[in-house]
């Protein structure tokens, strides 16, 4: 029944499409086909152009169900909970050439659809659900407002360029990925146990980055002020001077950092240190020294750092190490001298009179860890419901990489590399095209959708399947709860009446 | 709305009454009931602006980075001053009044009213942190909030916890309390205490005779989450005893952003029955300076055209009037706004009409022939100084004008200047360049950008005073006169102070204190740029105050 209706939209929207473009419809089936055909050719010479590229995407592979469903949150079906948020949630897409079209909403996965597959956005935002439909907001001037809207976190490679020992920029590669995966372990961790937050997503941002989006409802529904209570929660690095990161953290800490810190300490010695080299070369190992205040103890371990020594060819260091690590010597130079420096130091402080002095001495291990590796944030991104941040799934205009999810608990086992590009996938699906024979319109009829047995099927499928199914879940729950609720209350009024 | 006119009865409000507070004036209320009563329109007035100058002082304190305690001193010290009555009754009467009142006049527009909920609930804050202990746990308890104590149990799951996090705060004691309470494991059963009311929360806190904490929902303590001073637990706070302030400040906000979203809505019916009366002087409320005369003076006595320069030179300018000295040098115009705020700046420190017409004539000669500048230019100047027209002696402009005035571009853009506050009107670069001139540090600049960006520009004005002077600036600038005379103060100040050190200073003090009785009487001597200023009688802090 459900399927034969979206069947005949999808029919309908197929033909508004057309009429659209003001051609005979089976003229511009032809003309696709045609189009479809002789892409790999056109491949071969110059590349198939970004916009045919994403008007392919858009059609075949973008997962419009999936994403329709999450963001109306089941409440297209009961608009009398929360009238507007299938029809207020908002998208903003930006078009070929920079021109941003912000405040669009759909009323169905069919109209997103035809939506989509006309304007070809090069990249798609989600912005929050407003009290009225957004499209008419002119119409509601001061009663426009958002009332609910995910709440997200940013964080961009670029912040911790100071620390990179691999690139900087728009760079990023399995080296530095360590600071993104240690992120989101101590994110994660903290939005689920200290907040109690259940339904997390992580997306890979398609480029130097990754997005959160909490969607748990007590999260969509946090007012600006308690969004930048969670910011302040959730942040240590207050800023950097210097080339030092101020930390906002005393001697003792809250017990959400010490949880942090014991997955910051078990990340530094496996995978920060020995995959960013961050002490093989002086430039380094010299500003990680900053940390410690004092001066002897910096320069002596930077003087006997300096001579190199160990077998390792000043200069060749991360060929060095790796070859020292093929070679079945274990640990890293850039684990052995932090061995060093942290017995340096605590050999240090136990020889200083006072302890105060101590432990001081002994926190500016913590602090370089934390400085290191605590994650960084783009705060304004979280602190406000009205930023736009962009959509899971569209494709990163720059590099082609779709935006994919990654699964907190395996986000050490993720390469930005091996993300899926829209050429490959475009190639993929003509491939399997040609091997299967039938066009798309006839796998389209056969129930399939498009991206499956693409390299995007295990994303979607992950997306489906530990995003949004539980999500639906405790969406209905709490529909029926407030159902239950009303009904309730619906009996004692009658009960009050018949008094 | 309505209290003015309808029949007088006490005021009380919905709160409880604190037994024993501190000081009458500690008397703590949600405002939640509108007064009824008669107020005589004085009263009104005095009400309203007593309280912003309690507000406005917590502001300030705060965006200076006051300490709280520092900043809990300031509040007491200032309801004392401000809304303290004859009587206890007096007191709350003109507290919950001022406050309606303030509520009305800043319900208009989204800035006004997130302003107003920041300070009151500051105040609030502050004056609730004053009450004791067992007043807090009434107040709190009579609010009926649906908070419940944990157990025992909870109590002895969480007291590690409980304890890292009281000493990751710095508080030892706390923190040793409960791991002593917890330690000697004295069990009372579990004792939940459903809605704490008054006496279940004060009993069970006897009975446990262990710290209290309340487990609330996080949103419900954004600041002590955001500063990570609370323990959180699947999206749980445990509140201490002693920061049950912020969910009452939570409860109290809320409650009065409600309050100014339904005042926002009476407004119109409001201004439409009041219009005569009432309605223009609410209205003018959020605009009007708090600082009464008894401010700071400018120095009395005269000062010619011929110091101008001087006066420049040593940086006893507020950066508006320097910006639009410099500008009037180079370009030899200014627009009428400009000239304005200019010329009403200079009269307000002294500058007789005629040095004025004089000084401008002049500045205007290269571009503007004499009888073209009598005829444009003299009637403003001599408007100002209430010889043409309506014939008012102007005062100067505020500080709070000068911000608001529709620039377009102002002093900011090339050619002539319209005047303005350059903290606002000039970029980030464009305010780094003109504080440099004025050799400010780095780290002034950069604390000056900062406020000026934060749109606090009056706050960036009295940081480039202290950068500038190397003196703090105490009392805020409202009036570029006020930077001027506290200039010129503390310029005679360290004069003083260096003639008592020094004998030579002494003596070179006193010549040019003599120098100004000689060019006194009223002798003007427009052309003298060199040396220092020539001081007429009466012009003591000028003379001195000028850096030789």
């Amino acid at each position: 029944m459900e399927t034969a209706t979206e069947r005949q939209d999808a029919k309908r929207a197929k033909t508004e499409h057309q009429a659209a473009e003001g051609a005979e419809p089976m003229a511009v089936d032809d003309a696709v086909q045609q189009k479809d055909a002789a892409a790999p050719e056109q491949q071969q010479q110059t590349g198939p152009s970004m916009r045919f590229l994403m008007t392919q995407y858009y059609k075949r592979l973008f997962p419009v169900q999936q994403m329709f469903k999450w963001l109306c949150y089941g409440n297209a079906a009961t608009l009398r909970l929360t009238a507007a948020s299938a029809a207020g949630a908002s998208c903003a897409s930006t078009l070929e050439g920079d021109i941003f079209v912000r405040y669009q909403s759909y009323k169905s996965w069919t109209d997103l659809a035809t939506d989509l597959a006309r304007k070809v956005p090069s990249k798609i935002d989600i912005g929050p659900v407003y009290t009225h439909d957004p499209r008419q907001r002119a119409k509601y001037a001061k009663d426009f407002k958002p009332v609910q809207r995910e709440l997200v976190i940013d964080i961009d490679m670029t912040d911790y360029d100071e620390l990179r020992t691999c690139g900087s920029g728009g760079h990023i590669c399995s080296r530095c990925w360590p600071f993104i995966a240690v992120a989101i372990q101590v994110l994660d961790t903290a939005l689920r146990e200290d907040f109690g937050f259940q339904h997390i997503l992580w997306v890979y941002s398609g480029r130097r980055g990754v997005h959160c989006w909490v969607a748990d409802e007590g999260a969509r529904l946090l007012a600006d002020d308690v969004r930048a209570s969670v910011v302040g929660y959730l942040s240590v690095i207050r800023g950097v001077e210097g080339g030092m990161a101020k930390l906002g953290m005393g001697m003792v800490k809250h017990p959400a950092l010490e949880r942090a810190e014991r997955l910051l300490r078990s990340a530094w010695r496996q995978h920060l240190l020995p995959e960013q080299c961050l002490l093989d070369e002086p430039q380094h190992y010299n500003a990680l020294l900053q940390y410690i205040p004092d001066e002897e103890l910096r320069s002596s371990l930077a003087a006997k750092w300096a001579k190199g020594g160990q077998g390792i060819v000043p200069g060749g260091n991360r060929r060095a190490s790796a070859a020292a690590a093929a070679a079945g010597d274990s640990v890293s130079l850039s684990v052995r001298r932090w061995d060093e420096l942290e017995k340096a130091v605590k050999e240090q402080a136990s020889r200083l009179p006072s302890g105060k002095a101590a432990k001081a001495l002994e926190k500016s291990l913590d602090d370089i860890i934390f400085a290191y590796s605590y994650p960084r944030l783009d705060v304004e991104v979280t602190k406000k419901m009205n930023h736009l941040l962009k959509a899971p799934f569209c494709v990163h205009p720059k590099t082609g990489k779709v935006c994919v999810p990654i699964d907190p608990e395996a986000a050490w086992d993720f390469d930005p590399d091996d993300v899926p590009t829209v050429q490959q996938l475009v190639q993929e699906i003509n491939e399997q095209q040609q091997d299967a024979g039938a066009s798309p319109q006839q796998q389209q009829a056969a129930g399939a959708e498009g991206w499956q047995g693409t390299s995007l099927e295990p994303y979607i499928a992950a997306f489906a399947s530990s995003f949004l199914s539980p999500l639906a879940a405790s969406s209905k729950a709490a529909l029926n709860e407030r159902a239950q609720a009303a009904a309730a209350e619906q009996r004692t009024q009658r009960a009050d009446v018949s008094w | 709305m309505n209290f003015i006119n309808s029949a007088p009865r006490p005021v009380v409000g919905g709160t409880p009454t604190t037994q024993a507070s501190k000081g009458p004036y500690l008397e703590l209320s949600m405002y939640k009931e509108v007064p009824t009563g008669e107020i005589s329109l004085e009263e009104f007035e005095e009400y309203a602006l007593d309280r912003l100058r309690v507000l406005k002082a917590i502001e300030e304190a705060k965006l200076r980075s006051k300490s709280e305690d520092t900043i809990q001193a300031d509040v007491e010290t200032l309801l004392k001053k401000h809304m303290q009555g004859s009587s206890r009754q007096q007191t709350y009467r003109k507290d919950v009044l001022s406050h309606h009142i303030l509520r009305l006049a800043y319900c208009r527009t989204a800035d006004l009213r997130s302003w107003l909920l920041a300070q009151e609930a500051l105040l609030f804050k502050f004056r609730f942190k004053a009450l004791g202990r067992q007043q807090q746990v009434e107040f709190f308890s009579s609010m009926g909030l649906p908070y419940h104590a944990i157990s025992d149990a909870e109590f002895e799951e969480l007291a590690g916890q409980l304890a890292a996090v009281l000493n990751a705060c710095g508080e030892w004691d706390k923190a040793k309390a409960v791991t002593s309470s917890s330690r000697r494991g004295d069990t009372h059963g579990l004792q939940d205490i459903g809605r704490a009311g008054a006496a279940a929360a004060a009993a069970a806190a006897a009975v446990a005779s262990r710290p209290l904490f309340y487990k609330v929902p996080f949103q419900a303590v954004p600041d002590l989450v955001g500063s990570r001073r609370v323990l959180l637990r699947a999206g749980q706070a445990y509140v201490g005893e002693d920061q049950v302030y912020s969910l009452v400040v939570g409860a109290f906000r809320s409650c009065l952003s409600a309050s100014l979203a339904e005042a926002a809505r009476a407004w119109g019916a409001f201004s439409a029955a009041e219009a005569d009366r009432l309605a223009p002087l609410v209205d003018s409320l959020p605009s009007r300076s708090v600082y009464g005369s008894d401010n700071r003076k400018v120095p009395v006595g005269e000062i010619s055209a011929g110091q101008l320069a001087g006066l420049v030179a040593g940086r006893h300018f507020p950066l508006c009037m320097s910006v639009m000295y410099e500008r009037l040098a180079s370009e030899h115009h200014l627009k009428h706004w400009g000239l304005q705020q200019f010329s009403l700046f200079l009269k307000s420190i002294g500058l007789p009409l005629e040095q004025a017409l004089l000084f401008f004539r002049q500045q205007f000669a290269p571009r503007t022939p004499g009888d073209k500048f009598n005829k444009e230019y003299a009637y403003n100047v001599r408007y100002n100084y209430g010889q043409e027209g309506k014939r008012q002696d102007w005062s100067e402009w505020s500080c709070v004008k000068i911000i608001n005035q529709e620039v377009g571009g102002a002093c900011a853009g090339a050619g002539e200047c319209n005047g303005g506050c350059p903290y606002k009107t000039y970029s980030a670069e464009q305010l780094r360049a003109a504080l440099s001139r004025l050799n400010c540090n780095d780290k002034v600049i950069r604390e000056v950008v900062d406020k000026a960006r934060g749109k606090h520009y009056q706050l960036a004005c009295g940081l480039a005073f202290e950068g500038i002077t190397g003196s703090p600036q105490e009392t805020g600038i409202n009036k570029p006169s006020e930077y001027y005379a506290s200039s010129i103060e503390l310029a005679t100040q360290r004069a003083a102070a260096a003639a008592g050190a020094n004998g030579a200073g002494a003596q070179q003090g006193q010549q040019q204190q003599q120098q100004g009785q000689q060019a006194g009487g009223g002798a003007v001597q427009p052309q003298q740029q060199e040396g220092p200023p020539q001081t007429p009688a009466g012009q003591r802090a000028v003379a001195a105050g000028i850096p030789a």
